[in-house]
């Protein structure tokens, strides 16, 4: 019995592989090592992604880096999947990025929603890849200096009025930026309070958590059972809001502690609690139709017509939404195409808006207008 | 031919089946493979067996085989260790600090050799001293060596670092991938089949009791297959950290895993004893990443690759499976 279901199986595998489609003619295959493999945000960037290769005649596949950004295993993962037809690389990991070009060093290469620090610090370990010329630049994961991102959340802070607040970060060693961001986020409040009649209270350093929920004994600990908000700069959805939502119902924090924090998921719950009077006031995330500037700038290197106003590798923030009220997360479930089913036909932006901003579609098309379209996007535009 | 002669011609065909049958039925996993991903590339026009396909697996198979020869010998004691993923991310990690430090290697291979034999003679030892599972003393490892880790990257300020000023093209070519695999099976595989220390490993793990009554110093027969293991895994460590030059707080996460995978779809007895063959290491290495180089040639898309990999893997199981009962590793 054994044998007859392996050698069906066996003739299944063989026959699927034989009754698959053969690749319609291409201009080559386009790889995204990604950061992701599940969520709402995963499937728009795979789905938005292939609608746009298949317009400019390219296929479009995904290989899933190492899930700690390990560079030998994001270049293992890189190479077991490297067909000969691969004639571009969007990397949403930086580990292993400087192997991988050494690896393929014809192939064209563009960071995206990675921030890239290793990339762009002089002494980061991947900084080699600057002189390489086949690297096209990167666009950040909203904002790229996490001094911005601390001030956008300090005068979230400010506009909504909490008096006592804590911070969140993931290690620096990991995610250099948040301490970045917290350091801002002080410096903004302190600056706040000069003036202010009522200062407002930041409750100790920085809550450093290691890749795990926030503590169950958080809120017991420090005077945290009078926080009023709890401003997460690290992945907030995941890591913050359901240690709140326990702490709320065993009481050991006030009824009207809010988060504000990074981060987007369809979750129907999640997205209940969402808005002014619910657990979490304030998200903020990379506008997702950003994704249209990593392909064209792939387009443009791989069909040798690039922008003829292209500076060189460029570091940049992408389109940045802040969903801060209840309309706007009202319009982001409703009107976006991440709500709780995959609607591509929502994007801001749809392939006969962008095409005139690929340089294989219009020679003319400038580097500028791409990159300021491509962060120009808006939760507001949701709204419209 | 004689009728006689007929039948003792198929008496000896059978009983010559019947002693190399589970080796035969351990290959029949990577010879699936092969001719699976030989048909299925061969109609997409693209090779596996290309030069440049054929390197990658190379790469792909080296850290995972040469971890998988050292495992064999703790496996057939029918013993598992779970921090072997671990400590080729602590090793990777002194190799480039040592490195950068010293501006050679050997002192941080040194380095490496003294506390593997160290985590191995305590591996070894404590299951039989403290009267446990020996896998309980390697899952303690695998904490402490995580923190060790988390410790030097935090301290460090980085999730990656690199070794710099050293020539690591050696680790990088695939011939030397290959003599390396080599030599360490022919090395291993003498002292797991041509002295005592195998034949008493494997007869531990078939029955320790009736071992012990033999006069088999359990502990010290015991503790000599976790120091083989060791060197193993400096010398996998020493391919893992040359790959790339680099290592992260993440190398080796989930290196026992492929180990143990590998080793299933070579055909080794989990409960170890006197069926577990060195061979198991390489088959099985070799089929686990012809099955991730192999499937995205023949067109499988990523998404789908971990669905056709766990079909492959029953297809496999089912052909090369032969024990129906026995314990779990300890």
């Amino acid at each position: 019995m054994k044998k007859l279901i392996a050698i069906v199986l066996t003739l299944v595998l063989l026959l699927g592989v034989a009754a698959a489609p053969a690749a319609a003619e291409s201009k080559g295959k386009i790889l995204w090592l990604s950061n992701l493999n599940s969520g709402i945000q995963y499937e728009f960037y795979v789905a938005y992604w292939k609608m746009i290769a298949e317009n400019l005649g390219y296929t479009f596949d995904v290989v899933y880096g190492d899930m700690s950004n390990d560079p030998a295993g994001n270049l293992k993962q890189v190479k077991n999947s490297y067909t000969s037809d691969v004639v571009g690389l969007i990397i949403s990991m930086d580990g292993g990025v400087v192997n991988i070009m050494d690896e393929y060093p014809d192939l064209w290469t563009v960071g995206f929603f990675s921030d890239m620090d290793s990339v762009f610090e002089e002494n980061g370990p991947s900084h080699d890849v600057m002189n390489r010329e086949r690297f096209l630049g990167n666009m950040g994961d909203n904002f790229i200096s996490g001094a911005s991102l601390g001030e956008a959340y300090a005068q979230e802070v400010i506009a909504r009025g909490y008096k006592k607040v804590a911070t969140c970060i993931f290690p620096a060693f990991a995610y250099p930026k948040h301490t970045v961001a917290d350091a801002a986020f002080r410096a903004a409040i302190a600056k706040y309070n000069e003036t202010a009649s009522e200062p407002i209270e930041i409750m100790g350093d920085a809550e450093v958590l290691a890749f795990k929920p926030l503590s169950d004994s958080y809120f017991l600990e420090d005077g945290h059972d009078e926080l009023e908000c709890l401003v997460g700069f690290c992945a907030g959805t995941t890591f913050i809001y359901p240690k709140v939502v326990e702490a709320k119902a065993m009481g050991f924090c006030r009824d009207d502690l809010q988060i504000i924090t990074g981060g987007f998921d369809n979750d129907p719950d999640l997205l209940a609690d969402c808005g002014d009077e619910n657990n979490i006031v304030c998200l903020t995330i990379a506008g997702v139709e950003s994704a249209i500037w990593p392909i064209a700038m792939l387009d443009a290197a791989i069909s040798g017509n690039m922008y003829k106003d292209y500076p060189g590798k460029e570091r940049m923030n992408s389109a940045v939404y802040t969903i801060n009220s209840t309309d706007k997360f009202e319009a982001m479930i409703e009107k976006s195409p991440m709500g709780p089913t995959l609607d591509l036909s929502k994007a801001q932006a749809q392939w006969d808006d962008m095409k005139d901003y690929f340089t294989s579609v219009n020679p003319d098309a400038s580097y500028a207008d791409l990159t300021a379209f491509c962060q120009s996007f808006t939760v507001e535009g949701y709204m419209k | 031919m004689t009728a006689i002669a007929q039948e003792k011609e198929k008496q000896t065909l059978q009983q010559w089946l019947k002693a190399h049958g589970s080796a035969i039925a351990s290959l029949g996993g990577l010879v699936f493979c092969i001719i699976f991903f030989t048909i299925g590339t061969g109609i997409k026009g693209e090779s596996i067996w290309s030069a440049s396909k054929l390197s990658t697996l190379i790469c792909d198979v080296i850290v995972t085989a040469l971890m998988a020869v050292g495992a064999v010998f703790i496996y057939s004691l029918g013993n598992m260790d779970v921090s072997i993923g671990r400590q080729v991310g602590l090793y990777s990690t002194l190799l480039v600090l040592i490195g950068n430090a010293t501006g050679s290697l050997l002192l941080g291979i040194l380095a490496c050799i003294v506390i593997a034999v160290i985590i191995g003679i305590i591996n070894g030892a404590a299951g039989e001293l403290l009267h446990m599972y020996s896998v309980i003393s390697s899952v303690v490892f695998m904490m402490v060596i995580s923190g060790i880790t988390t410790i030097i990257y935090s301290n460090v300020g980085s999730k990656n670092i690199i070794l710099s000023g050293i020539d690591l093209s050696f680790f990088r070519s695939p011939l030397n991938m290959v003599i390396v695999l080599v030599i360490e099976y022919l090395i291993i595989g003498y002292f797991f089949y041509f002295t005592k220390f195998g034949k008493y490993a494997r007869a531990i793990g078939a029955n320790q009791r009736a071992a012990a009554q033999s006069g088999v110093n359990i502990i010290k027969y015991r503790v000599i297959p976790y120091i083989f293991l060791a060197f193993c895994l400096v010398t996998a460590s020493l391919f893992q950290m040359g790959y790339t030059g680099a290592a992260s707080d993440a190398t080796g996460t989930g290196f026992e895993m492929n180990v143990m995978v590998s080793l299933i779809l070579g055909g080794m007895p989990l409960k170890g004893g006197m069926k577990s063959r060195l061979s198991c290491a390489v088959i099985g290495a070799l089929t686990f990443s012809l099955l991730a180089v192999g499937l995205p040639i023949i067109g499988v898309p990523t998404r789908m690759t971990f669905m056709i990999k766990a079909l492959i893997f029953l297809v496999v199981v089912l052909i090369t499976c032969r024990q129906k009962t026995g314990p779990l590793p300890r």
